[in-house]
């Protein structure tokens, strides 16, 4: 496949249809080029937030 | 005015005492940071990134737990340091922040809750394992044995009968019932140290028992109170920050600062307790002009002084809070 546009991304199963993949994970590669929104932030900033909920339900006992 | 809303105008009044606690929460939160950094960073290598970005992938997530097993136990050992250390935080803070709220000064507040928490370190540290003694005791005592009780009774098929209904509103109930009682003892001993009315966890405790005498009730009512406003606050933040589902960078900034409103609004709630709880104790405490007296309802020791009995303050130009009786959080 050929495109004038820069490489981003490459992906293989793109529509997860084989089910027996043991590491759907590794299906994907992004370029450094990528400048899309970051899922990893996403899920950083909802874990510190649930570490902090169980930290702060220790307000009701101590 | 009642304790309540002594408590809402204290959490009001006392915004630095709150961003103090808020920052202890935090701080904790982020000794969790770095394992979950490196947890989190395939989220943006793999075939889930805009999946993850628009909201939820079952698969995706249900995939990433299975594979991902030596980070996650990595971050939940972190994560129970950040409890280990959040814990220590707050039993060192609490001294502190009511002995802030005794003198009724807003400010300067960060160097004197630090200052005076560790004057009040070891006698709140006693105090607290006293109160996980205690609660242990009374939970084993009143909630344990009588379950184990029924759960021998109880049919364990449906249709499960009244003994397996009672087995689980007794374990729920009960157990929150011991809870609350253990914890305002607790709370009432910390005070006692906060005020200068004791030395010691045991002479603390002894004060509290003095203080609760007959009026459970009435501070039971003081934690419930609090525990609703702060199951609402943290409902309603946690409700809302799920429902934002930010799908942008700068979204996900927001979400951060939107959420860390929501903890400073914890932080207050907890600055508002401890305001009800002091005014509560105040009005149970024996006038200094009965102390000792013929009365005959107090075992208060008049012939030592108060200075000798309590562990000092960090701050003995202000520290006459113990000498006043309380009188600034109420007048203020």
């Amino acid at each position: 496949m050929t495109s004038s546009s820069p490489l981003v991304k490459a992906e293989v199963d793109p529509e997860r249809r084989i089910v027996l993949d043991r590491n759907p994970w590794n299906n994907a590669r992004y370029t450094k080029k990528y400048e899309g929104p970051s899922a990893a932030a996403k899920g950083r900033t909802y874990a510190l937030h649930l570490v902090e909920i169980l930290l702060s339900m220790l307000w009701g006992v101590l | 005015m009642s304790a309540f809303s002594i408590g809402l105008g204290a959490a009001f009044r006392h915004r630095r005492l709150a961003a103090v606690l808020w920052l202890s929460l935090l701080a904790s939160a982020l000794v969790a940071w770095y394992p979950i950094k490196v947890l989190f960073a395939p989220f943006d290598e793999g075939a889930f990134r805009e999946a993850l970005v628009k909201g939820w992938d079952g698969w995706g997530m249900l995939t990433f737990l299975a594979t991902r097993w030596p980070e996650i136990g990595v971050t939940v050992a972190a994560v129970s340091g950040a409890l280990v250390v959040f814990s220590l935080l707050q039993i060192f803070l609490t001294g502190g922040v009511l002995r802030v709220l005794i003198s009724g000064d807003p400010r300067p507040v960060f160097a004197r809750v630090v200052a005076e928490s560790a004057v009040l370190f070891k006698a709140n540290l006693w105090a607290t394992v006293r109160f996980a003694a205690s609660s242990l005791l009374w939970l084993a005592l009143l909630v344990a044995a009588p379950c184990a009780a029924l759960y021998r009774i109880a049919k364990h098929a449906p249709p499960h009968g009244g003994a397996a209904t009672l087995l689980f509103w007794w374990a729920l109930l009960g157990g929150l019932l011991v809870l609350f009682n253990t914890g305002l003892r607790f709370d009432l001993a910390r005070i006692a140290l906060a005020r200068g009315d004791a030395r010691n966890a045991r002479g603390a405790y002894r004060v509290a028992k003095q203080r609760l005498s007959g009026r459970r009730v009435s501070g039971i009512r003081v934690i419930l109170f609090w525990l609703v406003v702060f199951l609402g606050v943290q409902a309603l933040f946690t409700s809302a920050g799920l429902r934002m589902n930010p799908r942008t960078n700068g979204a996900v900034a927001g979400l951060f600062l939107f959420r860390q409103i929501g903890f400073f609004l914890l932080a207050m709630a907890r600055v508002g307790f401890f305001a009800s709880l002091l005014a509560w104790e105040e009005r149970r405490r024996p006038a200094y002009s009965v102390m000792g007296s013929a009365s005959g309802g107090t075992t208060w020791n008049v012939s030592e002084s108060i200075s000798t009995r309590a562990p000092a303050s960090a701050f003995p130009e202000t520290g006459s809070s113990v000498m006043t009786n309380g009188s600034a959080l109420l007048s203020s």
